[in-house]
């Protein structure tokens, strides 16, 4: 559904990212690996349409990426982004009127589910809340290709499992996820397949079911002798 | 469209609402001067809300850009940019949304200033003093209108000459703020460069019409008591539009939030 | 639940569904959870379950109804045999653990009789 083609990002004269290619295939769940700064959300944000790559081609369904896009391909940012009036009726509201695929029940269930209120403030919330407002305007859009950027960070164990619900009850098979994370134990029950990324280049894909079958090896293993 | 300008309308609501009130307070205290004779209150508010009449339009203006650049620079600018909309859309609902908020301002002080006026004319003669005036004022208003139609073109000719220069600096401004988020994004002084780049495109474009002014014919044919032509019109409707085009041609290719 | 990272997540999941067969909290003709929610309960993604169901059912410890849902065999000895299996790898691992600690067979039959439960 997607294809990355010698993706390359320069800011004056560091590289923030190397003649990436990669292909990503509906139905499946990626889980984005490496440090911080290696490239990731670099990588979200050219394919979220925030970024314009330097050099390099993105395809998404047979055709060059394009602003229209964006009404399938979500993107949920690390940092919190919503504006300072925002309340959470608000972002819901910011949601509906310009995704077509925004599911306002669906977002008022999540919003529940993970003890939000809709008068709540954005501004005013702990970062552990702020991460959950965003999994739930994210998650509420029914999107083809969701690119979520470190969904787990900075909330408790039990917001960690409730966000992971979800994402595995949206995930399905007419959609794709790519999540980034460097909480390999919290993903690697449900990614499908692992993206390494060191340094602005994609060192390996690796189906970690199969890597698990036929090697016994964990997305752990993997890790530590590629990175 | 209508959405985005909606969203853009309320990113300088906070600025609208203060004026509204530093107004209104203005407003009062001369009603206050007037209605108990004290005239140096009254005065004082009313010179204060003239002279800044033009520093708040301004402001409004400056501000519109400075909401842009916030929209490239900070972590907000994911909500902007994250819409399914092109370019050309967002930028033109920035651009309809900042002209909305100084029309907006301009109709406050319009309104504020002739609440002033009524409120002058009623406590120096009484109601029947106030519909005289209003009598007159309209009186005079229709016989310009018959007897004097290039007055009231003469109007609407400079409003529409402030029109299209503030429609410029709000253009110039933009380009200018697109221009340190793409080309000059790597540069240490990108923002100062940018400021400085804001100052040279208005002086080269005012320096543009003064050429072509100078080509007598053209001048000939503007030569009513304002200045009034259609060659003027013709060069700032196309800056607007090469000012509008290169901003989005830039965004498209160049920009990164 | 807790994974062993080395080891195949459906294999893991299916081991855990057949231990509540055996331990009656899946009972035959029982409907199992859908995909999607078997994905959920789990944590693991919507492909895995259906592999689950998909190996599940080639070794007939449930069958699709079509359309309805996935359903407990209600085959008779089908939990015997479970149980039975289980219980001989769980055999095997244990054997095999105190054969590497250096026990024979007799040794050991000796030390679980002897073996005294731990109170709850």
């Amino acid at each position: 559904m997607l294809e990355c083609r010698g993706l390359s990002k320069t800011y004056g004269a560091k590289k923030a990212l190397k003649d990436l290619n990669l292909n990503l295939e509906t139905g499946k769940i990626y889980g984005l690996l490496g440090e911080n700064g290696s490239g990731k959300t670099t990588w979200m944000k050219m394919v979220a349409g925030l970024i314009k790559p330097t050099q390099g081609e993105i395809h998404y369904m047979g055709r060059p990426l394009g602003y229209k896009d964006k009404e399938e391909i979500a993107y949920m940012a690390t940092e919190p982004f919503f504006y300072d009036w925002m309340k959470a009726a608000d972002v819901g509201r910011y949601y509906q009127d310009f995704f077509g695929d925004f599911d306002m029940d669906r977002y008022r269930e999540l919003l529940g589910k993970m003890g939000l209120e809709e008068s709540m403030k954005a501004r005013e919330m702990s970062s552990g809340m702020h991460a959950k407002l965003k999994i739930a305007a994210t998650l509420a859009r029914k999107a083809k290709l969701c690119l979520l950027d470190e969904p787990l960070n900075g909330i408790d164990y039990k917001a960690r499992e409730e966000v992971v619900s979800i994402i595995v009850e949206e995930a399905d098979e007419k959609n794709t996820f790519v999540i980034s994370t460097h909480l390999l134990e919290e993903i690697e029950s449900f990614v499908d397949v692992a993206v390494f990324v060191k340094n602005g280049e994609l060192i390996r894909t690796a189906d970690l079911e199969k890597e698990r079958i036929m090697n016994g090896r964990s997305v752990r293993d993997i890790y530590m002798e590629i990175m | 469209m209508g959405k985005l300008i909606g969203y853009e309308l309320r990113k300088q609501r906070t600025s609208r609402m203060v004026i509204l009130i530093l107004l209104a307070v203005g407003v009062l205290v001369f009603l206050w001067g007037i209605l108990f004779k004290n005239d140096t209150t009254a005065g004082i508010a009313l010179v204060l809300m003239f002279c800044s009449s033009m520093l708040v339009l301004l402001y409004t203006g400056i501000e519109s850009i400075l909401v842009l650049n916030r929209d490239l620079k900070t972590k907000q600018s994911y909500m902007l940019w994250m819409v399914p909309k092109s370019v050309w859309e967002i930028f033109g609902a920035k651009f309809i949304s900042a002209i909305l908020q100084m029309l907006f301002v301009f109709a406050l002080y319009f309104a504020a200033g002739c609440i002033c006026l009524l409120a002058a004319i009623y406590t120096a003669g009484g109601i029947s003093e106030l519909v005289d005036a209003i009598k007159m004022i309209l009186e005079i208003a229709a016989e310009a209108n018959l007897q004097d139609i290039l007055s009231w073109s003469d109007i609407i000719w400079l409003a529409i000459s402030i029109f299209l220069s503030w429609t410029e600096v709000i253009m110039i401004g933009f380009l200018a703020v697109v221009l340190s988020r793409t080309v000059l994004i790597n540069s240490k002084y990108a923002g100062l460069v940018s400021v400085i780049l804001f100052f040279v495109i208005n002086w080269v474009i005012e320096r543009g019409w003064s050429l072509i002014d100078s080509i007598p014919a053209i001048h000939e044919a503007g030569s009513f008591t304002l200045g009034y032509s259609g060659w003027y019109l013709m060069y700032y409707l196309v800056i607007s539009a090469v000012l509008f085009g290169a901003t989005g041609w830039m965004a498209d290719r160049k920009l990164s939030v | 639940m807790e994974y062993n990272a080395e080891t195949p997540i459906y294999i893991q999941v299916i081991r855990d569904l057949k231990k509540k067969m055996i331990k009656g909290e899946l009972n035959p003709g029982d409907k199992m959870p859908s995909n999607r929610e078997l994905a959920v309960l789990y944590k693991v993604n919507q492909n895995t379950a259906a592999r689950i169901y998909r190996e599940m059912e080639s070794e007939g410890f449930c069958y699709t109804k079509r359309g309805i849902g996935t359903f407990v065999s209600e085959e008779e000895n089908m939990f015997e045999n479970v149980k039975k299996e289980m219980a001989e790898e769980v055999l095997r691992n244990f054997m095999h653990e105190m054969r590497d600690l250096g026990f024979q067979k007799d040794d050991i039959i000796f030390q679980i009789a002897d073996y005294k439960e731990e109170q709850e």
